[in-house]
């Protein structure tokens, strides 16, 4: 019952930002912005990109919202946006590579900075020990909490291939977060 | 198996809430709306991939347009190296013609009067009776002589020297010139010029009718310049290059006269030490005959490098009053469905009038089937003949000469030859598409339609599919 008020709240949403109302927009920004930024900034690994990317996406967003289609959930068209936006940078700057442990270390600490280091630090070595295309999958799949299907259409892959690479990175990750939680 | 479903969802949980706690880290910054709201008025920079007029060309970016532009320039390749094949095959049959033995000479001799074809016909030995060039027009009276008939009877064929060959090359020229004498004398003053000499030289006839024969010899290197410059002295009537290849006759006979010199020095040795007047007899006797046999190999060598190395052109000069009520001749091209029928058809034709076949040739060029014969018939033939012939298929090209009055020989009589010449040009009619353009366009389209597939199975297998909407 709560999931459909909030697929019919969503679906108003577009429709209202689809007549142009900015105020509409403004709450769809505000509900996926940190789903948004969080995925950016895990591919990319840099804060100031990560925003400019989201910004982006949430402009390509507004422009096509007419194209969009009521009825369908809204988040995986904005990750797909966004993951669009991130790989086609990505590969105009032939960086595909993750750089967290630059990045990370020159985040602000906060308010537990021992807590923090060790959070960057399992997050440096979970990202390390994936492909880039795992990453993205797991990303997708775990942080953005798409489905596979909604990854596949995301990355432009076969459903199949999603699963296949969900469960590579898995049985990759599996030893890792399970040394992490000995830790 | 159970367990390892749970162990895959245990893990699966374990992921799902390491990234839960990242998120919560992990937040935009407060202020996204405030620059975002600015920016809802601009034109976006970049459309959304996938839904615009870039649509196509984001289709063939990458391994795509790899792939297309491989499949083009394979299919260019292709083109391009048919088309060089082509050109060399063409030009290599030409070279073998010119390092061919007189075995293999299209043009052939003809002593007896009757109708006769010397030619390499069947065309099994063709690629290397690629004589003539690959133009369908017949050639005129004049450059036809080039590979045409001597006023003998004796047919050659074109060929300069090839390096590294042995090869005697020959030539024949019949010159109209209007004074014999001063011809006389430029043929020998030209052979000189360029190193040769005046072999033998004879004239007869009257101021007005005044005819001579001329052999010269030219160094070979100077041949197709002698011959050019010849040309250029008088109306060429008749003209015939000849080249016989003797590499191999060469090489026997040096081979037999290091064998016989070898065996010279034996005798010798054994005469040095022969004991007996008996045995130095017996031993000289045969050393006789030894030193008599390498002085004969000596002898041939040295002729055969004499021949190969100078060029023998017997050039034939007379005055334009002799050709007074000469015979009509005539040039023919026609371009027919199937030359063998077409040449069978002459044959009967001809034979059948009591003309004769000077020679007939059949090449192939590019999978073009050729003939080019040289007939004679009578006078009161001719227009029968070249109408007939002209029948055939589509006229190219004709050309008639005329004579002023008809000569005795023009009326057929058992004791005089035929003596009007037909120069006749059998060409097959087909168009552009030879077979073997036809294979290098078939097998680039074929390449070409793989690759397409195989593109298309690719994209389709997800091989090449772009990670974008």
């Amino acid at each position: 019952m709560i999931e459909q008020q909030t697929v019919m709240t969503e679906n108003d949403m577009v429709r209202r930002c689809q007549a142009g109302d900015r105020e509409a927009f403004r709450a769809v920004v505000e509900k996926y912005q940190n789903i948004l930024y969080g995925t950016a900034y895990l591919m990319t690994g840099n804060r100031t990109t990560a925003e400019d990317h989201v910004q982006e996406a949430f402009l390509a967003a507004w422009k096509n919202i007419s194209s969009f289609r009521t009825g369908y959930p809204l988040k995986p068209w904005l990750v797909r946006i966004l993951v669009n936006k991130v790989i086609s940078y990505q590969r105009a700057n032939a960086n595909t590579m993750i750089s967290l442990d630059t990045n990370l270390a020159a985040d602000p600490a906060g308010d537990d900075p021992a807590e923090e280091i060790a959070r960057r630090d399992q997050l440096k070595r979970v990202m390390q020990c994936l492909s880039n295309e795992q990453r993205q999958v797991v990303l997708l799949r775990y942080f953005a909490g798409l489905s596979v299907a909604e990854t596949a259409a995301a990355l432009g892959r076969r459903q199949g291939t999603i699963k296949s690479q969900t469960y590579r990175a898995l049985e990759q990750l599996k030893d890792l977060i399970e040394d992490d939680n000995r830790q | 198996m159970k367990d390892e479903k749970n162990n895959f969802n245990n893990v699966e949980q374990k992921v799902q809430k390491f990234f839960l706690k990242q998120a919560e880290s992990l937040k935009a910054g407060k202020d996204l709306w405030s620059k975002l709201e600015p920016r809802l008025d601009e034109k976006p920079k970049n459309t959304e991939p996938g839904k615009t007029k870039g649509r196509f060309w984001q289709w063939l970016a990458g391994p795509r347009l790899i792939a297309i532009s491989s499949s083009v320039a394979v299919v260019l390749i292709l083109v391009v190296a048919g088309s060089l094949w082509l050109t060399n095959n063409n030009a290599a049959n030409s070279r073998t013609l010119a390092q061919s033995d007189k075995s293999n000479i299209v043009w052939g001799f003809n002593g007896s009067g009757g109708p006769v074809s010397t030619a390499t016909y069947p065309p099994q030995i063709i690629p290397q009776t690629t004589i003539v060039a690959t133009t369908t027009t017949m050639p005129s009276a004049a450059v036809l002589g080039a590979v045409g008939s001597t006023s003998n009877g004796v047919y050659y064929a074109a060929i300069p020297n090839a390096a590294g060959k042995q090869v005697i090359s020959q030539a024949s020229i019949s010159l109209e010139v209007s004074n014999v004498s001063t011809a006389i004398t430029q043929v020998e003053t030209l052979a000189q010029n360029l190193g040769g000499s005046v072999d033998n030289m004879s004239s007869s006839g009257a101021q007005n009718q005044q005819q001579a024969n001329v052999t010269i010899r030219v160094p070979a290197n100077q041949f197709l310049t002698a011959l050019n410059q010849l040309q250029s002295m008088g109306t060429v009537e008749s003209q015939n290059i000849n080249s016989q290849d003797v590499t191999q006759q060469y090489i026997d006979l040096q081979a037999q006269l290091n064998s016989a010199q070898l065996e010279e020095q034996s005798l010798q040795s054994i005469l040095a030490k022969a004991t007996t007047v008996s045995d130095e007899i017996a031993i000289q006797q045969q050393l006789t005959q030894v030193i008599a046999q390498v002085e004969n190999l000596q002898g041939q060598i040295n002729y055969m490098q004499n021949q190969v190395a100078m060029s023998t052109i017997a050039v034939n000069l007379n005055t334009p009053a002799q050709n007074v009520g000469q015979a009509p001749s005539g040039t023919l091209s026609v371009a027919v469905s199937n030359v063998d029928n077409s040449l069978a058809s002459v044959k009967q034709l001809v034979s059948g009038v009591n003309g004769i076949i000077n020679s007939s040739t059949v090449s192939f060029n590019d999978g073009k089937e050729s003939a080019y014969l040289s007939l004679q018939v009578y006078t009161a033939n001719f227009d029968q003949v070249m109408n007939a012939i002209g029948k055939y298929g589509k006229i190219e090209q004709k050309t008639i000469q005329e004579s002023g009055t008809t000569q005795s020989s023009g009326t057929q009589q058992s004791n005089s030859p035929p003596n009007a010449n037909i120069y006749l040009s059998l060409t097959e009619a087909t168009g552009f598409w030879t077979p073997t353009h036809i294979t290098i366009v078939a097998a680039g389209s074929a390449i070409l339609a793989i690759l397409i597939i195989v593109l298309i199975v690719a994209g389709r297998a997800g091989l090449l599919r772009r990670r974008s909407a």
